[in-house]
């Protein structure tokens, strides 16, 4: 039995085939073994929850705090070209799991609460290799 | 394209569509508490993972005091109401057991402006927001209206 993945879940929320290419079905036999697929999928459907469970919350603790976010952290390392894709495309909260994802953190006093500045801090640590 | 305010139904019960409108589009940049105190280019709010602008006067704290304090350093004072007071701008802090929820402004008309989280701004009655939501206004404050008080 195969599982089809919504396509359109992942387009709307910004998703391009620049991250990968991603298979259309999964196979679910007993020796089936995670693939990218899976977490890619994880990742947009917890952002698409986390987006619209906090969208009038201006409490960015509302953010960190839901199971969703706690969803994309529990992916780890392999999150962070997803999120660095995400705020390529759009300013968005989801940069506050970069912290958390990488260990490290970019945000300096002159660029609190500026969320197009602190993505570009992050997407140029990102494209320097992950160095300060 | 006009945006159907009554897509916030849902997440405030007091919703009142004559006392309710849309005057912007919605955007990430800002939130509630920055929009309060004239800004529409930053996030205010004393989180502790540093992210939000906070005034560094200000203890980085979730509660009401603190919140007051911070719109102290821009000259605001507590007020009794949130009535129309002729040469003052006021603005309201809401929360919910203690723990601030949302920021409002007074336009000079006497209605009420806010920004919703990531979404629009919205002018609203007093009492729209009320709620599960942002739970009750906790306190007024205002300070003496000049002709270019807002930063944006």
């Amino acid at each position: 039995m195969n599982a089809a993945l919504k396509y359109s879940d992942l387009y709307s929320y910004g998703f391009t085939d620049r991250i990968g290419t991603l298979a259309a079905t999964r196979s679910t036999s007993k020796n089936y073994q995670a693939t990218r697929i899976d977490y890619v999928e994880k990742f947009y459907r917890a952002l698409k929850k986390l987006a619209e469970d906090t969208k009038v919350s201006s409490n960015p603790m509302d953010f960190v705090k839901h199971h969703a976010f706690r969803e994309i952290l529990s992916i780890g390392e392999k999150a962070v070209p997803l999120v660095i894709s995400e705020i390529s495309t759009r300013p968005s909260l989801i940069v506050l799991a970069l912290p958390m994802l990488t260990g490290t953190n970019v945000v300096t006093p002159d660029v609190q609460g500026n969320l197009e500045k602190i993505s570009s801090r992050w997407i140029e640590w990102y494209r320097r290799g992950g160095r300060p | 394209v006009a945006v159907d305010p009554s897509i916030y139904r849902q997440h405030f019960p007091n919703f009142d569509p004559s006392q309710f409108v849309i005057t912007s589009p919605k955007s990430p940049a800002y939130n509630c508490i920055a929009y309060a105190a004239g800004r529409e280019d930053m996030w205010w709010w004393p989180d502790v993972m540093g992210f939000a602008y906070w005034p560094p006067s200000v203890l980085r704290l979730e509660n009401l005091e603190v919140f007051q304090e911070a719109f102290e350093t821009l000259g605001y004072s507590l007020c009794s109401d949130g009535s129309l007071e002729d040469g003052f701008e006021k603005i309201a802090i809401y929360h919910k057991d203690g723990v601030p929820t949302h920021g409002a402004r007074q336009l000079e008309n006497g209605v009420w402006a806010s920004k919703l989280g990531r979404e629009h701004d919205v002018v609203h009655g007093e009492k729209c927001l009320d709620g599960e939501q942002y739970g009750t206004i906790a306190f007024f404050m205002k300070r003496p209206r000049t002709t270019n008080t807002r930063g944006s």
